[in-house]
């Protein structure tokens, strides 16, 4: 069953004073099943930003569909988004976005208060969760005193929490040293292989080779997308790669 | 070439940089045009002039003109800090670049010339037009009329030169200081490090929170004349101090205590207010602090001051009954200065009060007053003599006339005014002669309570001849010690009704007075009009200087909460995105943000009413020492002041909060 289903979605920015237009996404359809870990990898400029802004509800698309679990988001009324997102959504962004006020605790909390869960039962979901990643002893510390890694961690952590459909990662390994960004990879293949599906969005071959598939966007659309099948990590890494220089070279579209 | 480079450099930081520099030059242009005023007012040679000849005012002035000074002074330093804080980057940047931090100096000089420029001119411009408008007003205040004219005064315009180009230097130095001792990486990252989050000072808060309550504790209990003024100045020292404290560290132990409470803390509402706020005290508490007590100051200047002006003819009347009153200085003259003034003179409701003090070393027993040990006292002596190591000590005892005046006394009888209030005898001896009292006030003392015998004492009589005879009777047995001389008051009405002319003759008269020979000094005399042009001179000086004061604070104040809101903006604009992101609506990230920033910025408001109203029984108190008795004038006063400034406050506030969701809007 599909989780996640985006047709023929559009984005057209408009200038100021209406002037220039600028197509950031012409026509974008893919749909992603549930359970499924999916990347999207384009150069800088492709529409990987304006997707996943629109996939978050953060931005309305000129026109087109997207279907998460079988409601269309762009549809939800203005004051409904937040709430919407909160139920349904986790995030992970490149620069962490912690609150350098809170706590780790209470970072991971915050979606959470905001739901207006009592302060046990808090608890009772974040014990497991903080375990399987790692900052059981972290908890009580300030962002400012702790590892990007931790930080990321820390950031995954709150976004699981609300037990969401779909976990949008943005970047997620862009601020992350090599061993770290090996972490929270692995983190994201345990998460998959317990049934979270998870859309990626990816500079690094690296991160988009832990990956079930990997969509290709080039000036607006899915150009190419590869399927993992049988293949190791390294396989995989070696095609996304092959992928990469084609998708470069300009050459046929063969998907 | 260079030197215009550097000049144009620093022409359009300032350009570019509308949002801090045009609230600051405003504020120093204004300082400068009020410095120059108060200075110029201080020495203006028309007030000097004026009939009555005014002390009080130049020396009301001068004190309101050096307070102006210092405060100016912090001011300056103090928002010129923000601005710093928010072009370190600028600076950084530059100094990367390529720049040299001594071509960076060069720059900030350049700056700070083309400010004390600003400054200056439109300081002196604004000055020289207000001057005269204030001028007028104040002489309005103390009821003097005006002497038109222009009047530049050259000691108001180098003094204020001074000032602002000496506080403009010092604040280059600083920035100089702060540019030198940062490496451009730091200057670059800015205020980017992580903040930790504060510790709760316990030790701070209980001293605190004692503080405050130990200035309202004082001001509440503080009852007798002379510890009111003792105790203002302390509860004061108390409160200011408190305050900072109050800010500083309660505010963050109370939100730490909400903190802790899981149920309270972990409710969408609190949740991110009470993590929010600790951090926002942290950074504010200074300012804010400051922002409460300049509040809290001119609260209590502006209301006490103007309680003091709307209440000067009840206070006059008070303290004077009758339109005039000459005290001639001995009980001979007193004859010859009544018949001088009935003969020379249309006077009304003629009031004549003898009376002597008698200063003696002696003894005390109960009901007897003993003077000397020459003194004849009765044998009855050892049953009464209550304290033998007070003897031999300094006695004043006051005797008084009163034919026609407050008391009906029999010609046995006497009013008793002492300071202790165990001495109430039904009869009391003195100087040979026994009166029954008839009435007994305990006269208010700085030393009651304490174990002392009391050594002042006031007697009234029906009679001048009662008088006159125990001075004589003194005079006569105690001839070892100092010899005493009575004085005579005369009270009475003008008949004419131009009282201001009646005045100068009444003064005329008193300077025309036969004297029998050259050392026999002059009767002198007190008028209601001139007593009421004194009083009118200090309190409408004070008035005067209470709003004058006032709006400087209050400009600063506004300079202060305009700051903050731009910095928090700053501050926020990350905070407020990544809320967003994470899941709340802008609608509830902004009540969040909202009721943070209300609950900052209201909360010096609120404390600063809370110290005007305990300020107020002590203040109450201090102003009925003024004679200002009707304490619903005063109450009206501070309720008034309070509301007119809340409103201007939250006007100010709604001001501001728009710079700020500009920025966090972005």
């Amino acid at each position: 069953m599909a989780i996640l289903e985006v047709t023929s979605l559009k984005k057209i920015y408009t200038t100021r004073f209406g002037g220039n237009q600028v197509q950031a996404l012409s026509d974008v359809n893919f749909s992603v099943e549930a359970g499924e870990f999916v990347a999207i990898m384009g150069e800088s400029g492709s529409g990987k930003t304006t997707l996943l802004n629109i996939l978050a509800a953060l931005d309305k698309p000129t026109a087109g569909k997207v279907l998460l679990d079988g409601k269309d988001i762009t549809q939800i009324k203005e004051r409904e988004i937040s709430a919407f997102r909160r139920d349904n959504l986790g995030f992970v962004f490149q620069d962490f976005n912690l609150l350098d006020t809170f706590s780790v605790k209470d970072n991971i909390f915050l979606p959470l208060v905001l739901l207006g869960k009592s302060y046990d039962e808090m608890s009772r979901r974040l014990e497991p969760i903080a375990k399987r990643l790692g900052i059981s002893d972290i908890l009580e510390k300030f962002p400012y005193e702790i590892s990007g890694g931790q930080k990321q961690r820390t950031a995954v952590a709150r976004a699981l929490i609300t037990d969401p459909k779909l976990i949008l990662a943005d970047e997620p390994t862009g601020a992350l040293d090599s061993r770290s960004t090996d972490g929270l990879l692995a983190i994201f293949s345990g998460l998959n292989q317990l049934g979270q599906t998870i859309l990626m969005v990816t500079h690094s071959t690296k991160a988009a080779s832990c990956a079930g598939r990997v969509l290709f966007i080039k000036d607006g659309t899915v150009y190419h997308q590869l399927y993992r099948g049988s293949c190791t990590n390294e396989e995989m890494y070696q095609r996304i790669s092959e992928s990469l220089t084609l998708l470069m070279s300009g050459g046929e579209r063969d998907a | 070439m260079h030197k215009h480079y550097y000049f144009r450099l620093a022409k359009d930081n300032i350009k570019k940089n509308p949002k801090m520099y045009i609230p600051y030059l405003i504020t120093s242009t204004l300082t400068a045009a009020m410095l120059y005023i108060i200075l110029s007012l201080s020495v203006n040679p028309d007030l000097a002039n004026m009939k009555k000849g005014s002390r009080s005012l130049p020396i009301i002035l001068n004190l309101g003109s050096i307070v102006t000074m210092v405060f100016a002074f912090i001011f300056l330093f103090y928002t010129n800090s923000f601005i710093v804080k928010r072009r370190r980057k600028e600076f950084g940047l530059l100094n990367i670049l390529g720049m040299e931090k001594r071509h960076i100096a060069k720059m900030l000089l350049a700056e700070t010339g083309i400010v004390i420029g600003i400054t200056l001119t439109g300081g002196f411009l604004l000055g020289i037009v207000l001057d005269k408008l204030l001028f007028l007003s104040l002489t309005k205040m103390i009821g003097e009329s005006a002497t038109l004219g222009f009047h530049i005064s050259p000691y108001g315009l180098c003094v204020t030169a001074l000032f602002n180009a000496g506080t403009f230097f010092l604040i280059f130095l600083n920035m100089l200081r702060q540019i030198h001792l940062a490496k451009p990486v730091e200057l670059l990252s800015g205020s980017n490090a992580g903040e930790k989050e504060p510790k709760t000072k316990i030790l701070m808060t209980i001293l605190g929170l004692g503080l405050i309550g130990a200035g309202y504790t004082m001001s509440i209990m503080a009852e007798k004349p002379l510890t009111v003024v003792k105790l203002l100045f302390i509860a004061v020292l108390c409160v200011i101090l408190g305050t900072y404290l109050l800010f500083t560290a309660v505010s963050i132990a109370v939100c730490k205590l909400l903190k802790r409470n899981k149920k309270y803390y972990y409710k969408t509402n609190h949740f991110t207010a009470v993590s929010g706020l600790i951090y926002r005290m942290k950074r504010n508490a200074v300012g804010l602090a400051s922002v409460c007590i300049l509040s809290t100051m001119v609260l209590v200047m502006v209301s006490t001051t103007s309680a003091l002006m709307i209440g000067l003819d009840d206070a006059v009347n008070r303290q004077m009954k009758q339109d005039a009153q000459v005290t001639a200085l001995s009980l001979e003259q007193g004859e010859r200065f009544g018949t001088y003034l009935t003969e020379h003179m249309e006077i009304a409701d003629l009031h004549r009060n003898v009376n002597a003090y008698l200063n003696f070393k002696g003894e005390w027993a109960h009901p007897e007053i003993f003077t000397d040990e020459d003194f004849d006292y009765n044998a009855t002596y050892d049953n009464y003599y209550l304290k033998p190591e007070l003897s031999n000590q300094q006695f004043t005892v006051r005797i008084d006339s009163s034919e026609g005046g407050a008391f009906t006394l029999a010609d046995d009888e006497c009013y008793l005014a002492t300071e202790n209030p165990a001495f109430a005898p039904e009869e009391i001896t003195l100087l040979g002669r026994t009166f029954r009292v008839q009435s007994h006030e305990v006269l208010e003392s700085e030393r009651a309570g304490e174990n002392v015998r009391y050594n002042y004492y006031q007697l009234i009589f029906n009679s001048h001849e009662t008088v006159v005879e125990l001075l004589d009777t003194f005079n006569k047995t105690s001839s070892k010690q100092r010899q005493a001389d009575g004085r005579e008051e005369f009270t009475f009405d003008f008949v004419s009704s131009d009282k201001r002319q009646a005045e100068d003759d009444l003064t005329a008269l008193v300077k025309a007075f036969p004297i029998v020979d050259k050392t026999e000094a002059l009767p002198y005399c007190d008028t209601k009009l001139e007593m009421k042009d004194t009083m009118l001179e200090i309190y409408g000086g004070l008035f005067f200087l209470g709003i004058f004061l006032g709006t400087l604070f209050l400009m600063e104040t506004v300079l202060i909460i305009y700051y903050k809101q731009i910095t928090e903006g700053y501050e926020d604009q990350k905070r407020f995105e990544i809320m967003q992101n994470v899941g709340m609506s802008r609608s509830e990230v902004v009540r969040s943000i909202r009721s943070q920033i209300l609950i900052v910025f209201f909360l010096p408001l609120v404390t600063a009413g809370l110290h005007t109203g305990f300020a107020f029984p002590i203040l109450s108190r201090l102003l009925k020492m003024m004679e200002l008795s009707n304490t619903m004038l005063y109450v009206l006063c501070v309720v008034g002041c309070f509301a007119a400034f809340a409103v201007l406050y939250s006007l100010i506030y709604l001001i501001t909060a728009r710079t700020y969701y500009k920025i966090v809007r972005k």
